[in-house]
C-alpha cells in the first residue's frame, strides 16, 4: 500500500516548484508578446493573404511559435537551475535533506510540465486568433490533423530543447552563458539553407543538430535514424555532464 | 584608467563572457572560411570585402556587445554592492563614467579585432591588389555611383569599419540602459537580441510583406535603430541604391544623428544611476 502521506507531500513539493516558474514575470510576459505579435501578424494575414490564411496558421511553428518557444525556455524555463546560485542560498539549499539530486529531478519533471503548458497555451491563442481575425474564411481539410502533428512534433522538439539547455545551465551556473551557448546554434539553424547542403558537412549538423527543425514542427528526413540516435547522445551526454559537475561540487 | 582597468576584471570574472569568446571565435572562424573564396579575381574581391560588415561582422559584433555588456550596469545591484559604493564621495560618478569608458573600449577592442581580422585574411587571398586604387564603380560597390571614384578601396575599407564602431557604440550604450532599466541582464540580453534579430529580418524578408502606416513605421525603426546603423543601411540616408553620387556630402547627417543618440543614451543612463532608490 503506498504511503499517502509521502505521495501528498511530494505533489506538495512539485506544486511548489510549479508556482515558482508561474510567479515568474517573464513568463507569462514572454507568453503575452508572443501572442500579441501573432495577433499583429495574423491581422496582416486577413488583409493580404486570405486564400493562404490557414495555411500560414498551420504554419506557426515555423518562425513565430518556435522563435517564442525557445525564448521562454532559454529566458524562463532553465533559470530554476541558476537561481540558488545567484541568489546565494545555493548552501543553504545544499544543505537540506532534499536539497540535492531530489530537487533537481523535480525541477527538471516541473520544468517538463511547463514545457508542455506553454505549448498547448501558445497553440491554443494560435487557433483562436486565427478563428477570430477570419471566422468566415473556411477551414481547409486536413487543418486540424496537420495543426496537431506540427504541434506534437514541435513538443517533441521542445522538450528535447528544455532538457539540453537545463543540463547546460546546472552544468556551468550561469543563465546567460547557457542562453548563448544553446541559442547561437538554435539562431544559425534559421539562416542556413537546406537546398545547398550535403550530407554530414558542418552547416547540416548545424540545420538539423539542435532542435530548431523539430521544434518548427517538421520532422528530418535526411538521416532520421542518424539524428534519432545523435539526439539520444546529445541528451545523455549533457546529462552525464550535468551529474558530473554536481559530483564535483558535491551536490548529488 | 585605474577605474576602467577595474571594470576590465569584472567583465573578465564572468563567466558567460569566455564563453561569448569562444563562440564568438568559432562564428567568425566559420564565416571567413564560408566567404572565402566567394569570388574570384582581385576588383571584384574588393567588393567582397565591402560586404564583410553586412554578411557576418555586424552579427559578431552585436553577439559579443551584447554578452559582454548586459550585465555591467547592473552587477553592483545584483550583489548588493552599489549602496557601499555610492556612500563614498566619487563613487556614483567614478563608477559610471569607467562603465562608459570600458563599454566604449570595448567596442572599440570587438570592431578593431573584426576588421584587421577579415581584412587581413580577405586581402592575403589576392595579396591586396589595387589597395591604393580607386573604388571600381563597376563592381557596383555599396553608396559610390558607377565610374565616381571617392576613395581607395583600403581606406574605404577601413572606413567602414569606423562607421561600424558607431553603430555599434549606439548598441552598447542600449544594452546598458536596458539593463539598468530592467535591472536583469537576461532581459537586456533578449529584448536588445529579439530587435536586433527582428530588424534584420525585416530587411532581408519582410520589406515586401507590409505596407501602409506598418510599412511606414518599420522603415522608421529600421533606418533610425542601431541595426540599421550596424548593417551601414542607415548611412545611406535620404535615398536607397547605389546610384547617388552625394553619399559623402550628406554622411555628415547621419554621423551627427547617432552621435546625439549615444550623447542622450550616456545622458539618461546618467539619469537612472544618480537617482535614489524608492524607499
Amino acid at each position: 500500500m503506498p504511503d499517502v502521506g509521502a505521495v501528498e507531500q511530494k505533489g506538495q513539493k512539485m506544486i511548489v516548484e510549479l508556482k515558482r516558474y508561474l510567479r515568474a514575470p517573464l513568463y507569462p510576459l514572454g507568453l503575452a508578446i508572443s501572442v500579441l505579435i501573432r495577433v499583429v501578424l495574423t491581422y496582416m494575414d486577413m488583409k493580404h493573404r486570405e486564400d493562404t490564411y490557414w495555411e500560414i496558421a498551420a504554419d506557426y511553428w515555423d518562425t513565430v511559435g518556435s522563435a517564442s518557444f525557445a525564448l521562454i525556455i532559454l529566458a524562463v524555463l532553465i533559470h530554476q537551475f541558476s537561481k540558488d546560485k545567484e541568489t546565494g542560498a545555493i548552501t543553504v539549499i545544499n544543505s537540506t535533506r532534499d536539497g540535492r539530486i531530489k530537487l533537481y529531478f523535480r525541477r527538471l519533471a516541473a520544468g517538463v510540465i511547463m514545457t508542455v503548458l506553454t505549448v498547448a497555451i501558445l497553440s491554443l491563442c494560435n487557433v483562436v486568433t486565427a478563428y477570430c481575425f477570419a471566422p468566415d474564411v473556411p477551414v481547409p481539410d486536413g487543418f486540424t490533423r496537420m495543426f496537431v502533428s506540427r504541434t506534437l512534433i514541435a513538443l517533441l522538439g521542445g522538450l528535447g530543447f528544455f532538457l539540453a539547455a537545463s543540463f547546460v545551465c546546472d552544468a556551468i551556473s550561469n543563465q546567460m552563458a547557457a542562453m548563448s551557448i544553446c541559442g547561437l546554434p538554435f539562431g544559425l539553424s534559421f539562416i542556413i539553407n537546406v537546398i545547398v547542403l550535403d550530407k554530414f558537412e558542418f552547416e547540416w549538423f548545424v540545420r538539423y543538430g539542435f532542435f530548431t527543425e523539430l521544434m518548427r514542427g517538421r520532422l528530418i528526413y535526411s538521416q532520421p535514424v542518424f539524428w534519432c540516435v545523435w539526439y539520444a547522445v546529445l541528451i545523455i551526454g549533457l546529462f552525464v555532464l550535468s551529474i558530473y559537475k554536481r559530483k564535483e561540487r558535491k551536490q548529488l | 584608467m585605474r577605474h576602467i582597468v577595474n571594470e576590465l576584471k569584472k567583465h573578465v570574472s564572468f563567466r558567460e563572457t569566455w564563453v561569448g569568446y569562444i563562440l564568438g571565435t568559432f562564428y567568425l572562424v566559420s564565416a571567413l572560411a564560408a566567404y572565402w573564396n566567394t569570388v574570384q579575381y582581385a576588383p571584384q574581391r574588393w567588393h567582397g570585402m565591402f560586404q564583410n560588415i553586412k554578411l557576418y561582422g555586424s552579427n559578431f559584433s552585436v553577439f559579443l556587445v551584447i554578452i559582454g555588456i548586459a550585465r555591467i550596469m547592473c552587477y553592483e545591484r545584483e550583489r548588493n554592492t552599489d549602496v557601499l559604493l555610492f556612500t563614498s564621495a566619487y563613487g556614483k560618478r567614478k563608477a559610471f563614467f569607467s562603465k562608459i569608458g570600458f563599454a566604449a573600449a570595448y567596442s572599440a577592442v570587438v570592431v578593431a579585432v573584426l576588421g584587421t581580422v577579415s581584412i587581413i585574411c580577405d586581402g592575403y587571398t589576392f595579396g591586396f591588389k589595387n589597395a591604393l586604387g580607386y573604388i571600381d564603380g563597376a563592381s557596383g560597390c555599396f553608396y559610390v555611383e558607377e565610374g565616381a571614384a571617392t576613395m581607395p578601396n583600403l581606406v574605404f575599407c577601413i572606413f567602414q569599419y569606423f562607421l561600424l564602431y558607431l553603430g555599434v557604440l549606439y548598441l552598447t550604450y542600449f544594452v546598458m540602459l536596458l539593463s539598468q532599466i530592467t535591472k536583469r541582464p537576461v532581459l537586456a540580453m533578449c529584448i536588445s537580441g529579439v530587435v536586433y534579430v527582428v530588424s534584420v529580418a525585416y530587411d532581408i524578408l519582410g520589406v515586401d510583406k507590409l505596407s501602409g502606416i506598418a510599412e511606414k513605421i518599420a522603415d522608421i525603426l529600421w533606418q533610425y535603430g542601431f541595426a540599421g546603423f550596424m548593417m551601414l543601411e542607415s548611412y545611406s540616408w535620404g535615398k536607397w541604391g547605389p546610384y547617388y553620387d552625394e553619399w559623402i556630402s550628406d554622411l555628415w547627417k547621419p554621423i551627427l544623428f547617432v552621435c546625439c543618440v549615444i550623447v542622450f543614451e550616456i545622458c539618461l543612463m546618467w539619469v537612472l544611476w544618480s537617482r535614489k532608490d524608492r524607499k
